[in-house]
């Protein structure tokens, strides 16, 4: 009856959760055991009710009772044991039940070890208790070792560390869920880590409080939560998942202001039998056929196989665990990937999230290379620059630094992937210190040479928010020498009016140090005038969709002029992204615009072409010159990538 | 109790002066209660030719009532028990094709969501011969969008769904109760232009009531959550009076209306939401539930 190992499929171990059998404990089993033994009595209660046994559904009530109560101290339902292991107890119910016996709970002594069975008459319940010692200390849920216990059991019972956990005949249907929250690095940061715990265990006392009574909650680790269920209760995951999503983020009144939690549930099914003990329904629209709609998947091992992992991935077997946890982790990740909320696995986001996962571990490795700011041209991480070309001289007012990353075996990793990882894993303040760094310590050669350009370093929202960034800040231009008046910390319009009052406060002290703040994509936000006149800002930077319009359109053409102004009047220095061409650069250089900024002068490029480009050679169109440099087409909207690029 | 009426003489009644029915001077309030009672009797003629469905509204009702039990009762509907297996295999639950007893359906969708497919049936929501063709599309549409928008809310998935598939529950009763009369109200340029509002005021100006104040008097009488007929009744309420469920629905329905009618009027989503969801989300949203609403085929 057991589930063997699914063979065929691969994973990188990397991306698999660490959850091997053999780190779990007896405790491990014991506490499967114990979270069992209450369920087995309940629904033992619930057998026997119909029978008219009363004396029978006593005592298995009272026992269940017990059971609880001993599993459930200073824990939420389906938590595991208290901290002390010598007053902790768990029951476990034998196989055997049915008939009437003087079934009870055996009081362990004050030394710690498992108290064995009790002697009991033949066919009565036989609870023991043992002390539990896989737990989470924070939450009092179980722990993943716990976890990874109970679901080996239930995919093979009658193996395994915990194979006396459910009958070796017991199989049916099991539902993994596996629940994360969102932003919640966002949180540590922005609040500290005591709110980030108040959060942890709010969110662990949800989820207990909506899983199934028979349910095994478990934390897994950070901000990372499981439910594991069977039988009908699996076969209801779909609402169980949709009621923690929606008890997740109820309100609390002690979130911060503008807080919201919310979580990304991922939810996968073992393919164990489902519940066909009566005459199965056949659907009136298909005959001869029983199953229902189409077919989608008679099974989910009938669908199609996922392709290979990457070629270096290690090819490992899986056991029927650890690949229920992959896959539930993947309907988790899907569901980080689409906004949050509930996703089923679905194998054709297999690979991709198993790419995607790899990337993530490679770039995390790629951010910490030896610890040491690797500025040479083997980084993986690298820093690029792009002129910004002042309109009344054609030489370079200033260098905006852009971020690449250099994979080892795919080459330049797209812009769009890398970025929407940094912001997923939680990197962006490490990117941003890197970058920051880099560019400060480049730019320093150049003002050493004579050049004393502006150095502009994009800031995420994330990173805007955290207190960690006055201080990395502080510690870059001290580490560099730069004065602060020529770093320009770019934000965008929307990051400013997503956090006004955080932003606002932020802006102000970097501005009391005398670092200069751009406002990034202007006029594609929501942001009001009056909001604008208060920011300490020192730049607008208008957005390329406009720059693309601004020769074709007489009223993009008008905006681009009035922001001009407006910028002026408030006493702000205007730069225009996007230039491509020449055309458009007559038209916002007439408009008004004092520096440009696009493919026509140069692609981003690596620090050793900044030397000529500010000595005036290799760019190759400039606002004043008179005889235009040819310029080499450019595929239109390219320049748009690198704008991806700024919002890390 | 009027069931047709020709499409120039509509049980209608002006809520702005008395109205004069068998000798009696009503008042437009007293009309209105008078319609009410009349259309709540009309749900229990309906229910009558949907025993069965009557029943399983009944039963889904009583806590000692197990899966089995009622699958057993619900099996002898064959119209429901084909939705439900539908709806249980349905990609939403991620067992797809591996639902074959109704009891492990019954367990798959739960009793709440039987109970709403149960009530559309004994009100002949679901049945196509009395109610335009796209009445029933509607409902699932407002159905699958309520359920995916819920999280927005922090409202639970499931009781949304319920609640969008109950939402033209009152709709289907005026229609049953007077086709011609409704058809009438439905033609009239200021609601085919106006969208959803105009509609509920066309409503109130011809039966002296709304469809959704039907609806949430229906689900009252069949002991659905009272959130269910607070939503209905606070539909298009202001902020301080709508509460998160009428904010779901509301923009369920009216992500709803634009899946089933994209070239129809459309009404402001970020005020409907009070704040919730903007235009922009929700154009982002309407393809994933345009997917879910076409995979629907229960």
């Amino acid at each position: 009856m057991s589930r063997p190992a699914r063979a065929g499929r691969t994973t990188d171990t990397s991306t698999t959760p660490t959850t091997s059998p053999t780190t779990s404990t007896d405790g491990t089993r014991r506490l499967l055991a114990g979270v069992t033994a209450a369920a087995l009595l309940l629904v033992l209660v619930d057998a026997l009710r119909p029978l008219g046994a009363p004396l029978v559904v006593g005592a298995a009530a009272v026992l269940s009772a017990l059971a609880a109560l001993a599993l459930l101290r200073r824990a939420p339902r389906g938590a595991a044991a208290p901290l002390d292991a010598s007053t902790a107890r768990t029951a476990h119910v034998a196989e055997g039940a049915g008939s009437a016996g003087s079934a009870h709970v055996a009081e362990g002594g004050g030394g710690g070890d498992a108290v064995e069975a009790e002697a009991v008459p033949d066919g009565a319940p036989v609870v023991r208790a043992t002390p539990m010692t896989t737990r989470d200390e924070l939450t009092g849920l179980a722990d993943r070792a716990a976890l990874t216990c109970a679901l080996s059991a239930a995919l093979t019972p009658g193996e395994g560390p915990c194979a006396d956990a459910f009958p070796a005949d017991d199989l049916s249907l099991v539902a993994l869920l596996l629940v994360d929250l969102d932003a919640f690095r966002e949180l540590n940061d922005r609040f500290g880590h005591g709110a980030g715990d108040v959060l942890l265990r709010r969110t662990a006392d949800r989820i207990a409080a909506c899983a199934p009574e028979s349910a095994l909650v478990a934390r897994l680790g950070g901000d990372e939560f499981a439910v594991l269920l069977r039988g009908s209760e699996a076969a209801q995951a779909r609402r169980v998942a949709d009621e923690l999503a929606a008890a997740i983020s109820a309100p609390a009144p002690e979130d911060g202001a503008g807080w919201r939690t919310t979580a990304s549930i991922g939810l996968a099914f073992d393919d164990g039998p489902l519940d066909d003990d009566e005459e199965l329904w056949v659907d009136p629209a298909q005959p001869g056929d029983g199953a229902a709609e189409g077919d989608l998947a008679d099974g989910l091992d009938e669908l199609p196989d996922v392709p290979a992992a990457p070629a270096d991935a290690r090819e490992v077997e899986l056991t029927p665990a650890e690949d229920l946890l992959r896959r539930v982790e993947v309907a988790m990740y899907s569901a980080k990937a689409t906004g949050g909320g509930v996703r089923l696995y679905d194998p054709a986001h297999d690979l991709a999230a198993r790419e995607r996962a790899l990337l993530a571990e490679e770039l995390r490795a790629a951010l910490s290379e030896g610890g040491e700011l690797d500025r040479s041209a083997t980084a993986q991480l690298v820093v690029h620059y792009q002129p910004q070309v002042e309109a009344s001289t054609g030489e370079v007012g200033g260098l905006e630094a852009l971020v690449r990353w250099r994979h080892p075996r795919h080459g330049l990793v797209s812009p769009e992937v890398f970025l929407e990882i940094v912001e997923e894993q939680g990197l962006v303040t490490s990117l941003t210190e890197r970058v920051l760094r880099t560019a400060l310590l480049d730019a320093r050669q150049w003002h050493d040479a004579g050049h004393r350009v502006r150095i502009a370093v994009n800031v995420s929202s994330s990173c805007l928010t955290s207190p960690a960034l006055l201080p990395m800040v502080d510690a870059a231009l001290e580490e560099s020498g730069v004065e602060p008046s020529l770093l320009v910390v770019e934000v965008t319009e929307t990051v400013l009016m997503a956090e006004p009052h955080q932003a606002l406060a932020t802006a102000r002290r970097l501005r009391a140090r005398g670092v200069q703040l751009s406002i990034d994509d202007y006029g594609t936000g929501y942001s009001s005038l009056s909001y604008l006149s208060d920011l300490p800002a020192t730049e607008l930077k208008l957005d390329r969709a406009f720059t693309l319009r601004v020769a074709s359109d007489p009223a993009i053409e008008a905006i681009v002029a009035t922001t001009v102004d407006l910028a002026h009047r408030l006493g702000l220095r205007l730069v225009v992204e996007g230039v491509e061409d020449e055309v458009a650069l007559a038209a916002v250089v007439a408009a008004g615009a004092d520096e440009t900024q696009g493919y026509l002068h140069a692609r981003p490029a690596p620090a050793a072409s900044v030397p000529a480009w500010l000595a005036g050679r290799d760019l190759r169109s400039s606002p004043s010159s008179s005889a235009v440099t040819p310029v080499t087409p450019v595929t239109p909207g390219a320049d748009r990538v690198e704008a991806l690029v700024s919002e890390a | 109790m009027t069931t047709t009426a020709s499409p120039d003489t509509p049980t209608s009644v002006d809520p702005e002066t008395a109205a004069e029915v068998d000798g009696e001077v009503l008042d437009a309030e007293e009309q209105a209660r008078a319609t009410m009672a009349e259309l709540l009797e009309l749900i229990d003629e309906l229910a009558a030719r949907r025993p069965v469905a009557a029943r399983v509204v009944s039963m889904t009702g009583d806590d000692g009532v197990g899966a089995k039990e009622l699958a057993g009762t619900l099996s002898a509907d064959v119209a429901l028990t084909t939705r439900v297996m539908r709806r249980a295999n349905s990609a939403y639950y991620g067992l797809g094709g591996r639902v074959r007893t109704v009891t492990f359906a019954v367990t798959v969708v739960g009793f709440q969501a039987i109970r709403a497919m149960a009530a559309a049936a004994a009100a002949g929501l679901d049945t196509d011969d009395v109610l335009p063709a796209d009445f029933w599309p509607r409902s699932k549409a407002a159905a699958v969008a309520s359920s995916a928008l819920a999280p927005l809310f922090r409202v639970p998935a499931a009781d949304a769904f319920c609640l969008g598939l109950l939402s033209g529950l009152g709709q289907a009763i005026l229609v049953q109760h007077d086709a011609d009369g409704y058809q009438a109200l439905l033609d009239r340029d200021d609601v085919t232009t106006g969208g959803r509002a105009a509609l509920l005021d066309a409503e109130r100006e011809v039966f002296g009531l709304r469809h959704t104040d039907v609806s949430a008097e229906a689900l009252s009488v069949w002991q659905f959550p009272r959130e269910f007929s607070d939503a209905l009744a606070r539909l298009g309420e202001s902020p301080e009076r709508s509460t998160p469920w009428s904010r779901c629905l509301a923009t369920a329905l009216e992500a709803a209306s634009r899946l089933v009618d994209p070239t129809g009027p459309v009404s402001d989503v970020l005020e409907l939401s009070d704040g919730v969801v903007t235009e922009d989300r929700l154009t982002g949203l309407l393809p994933r539930l345009r997917e879910s609403v076409a995979a629907s085929d229960w």
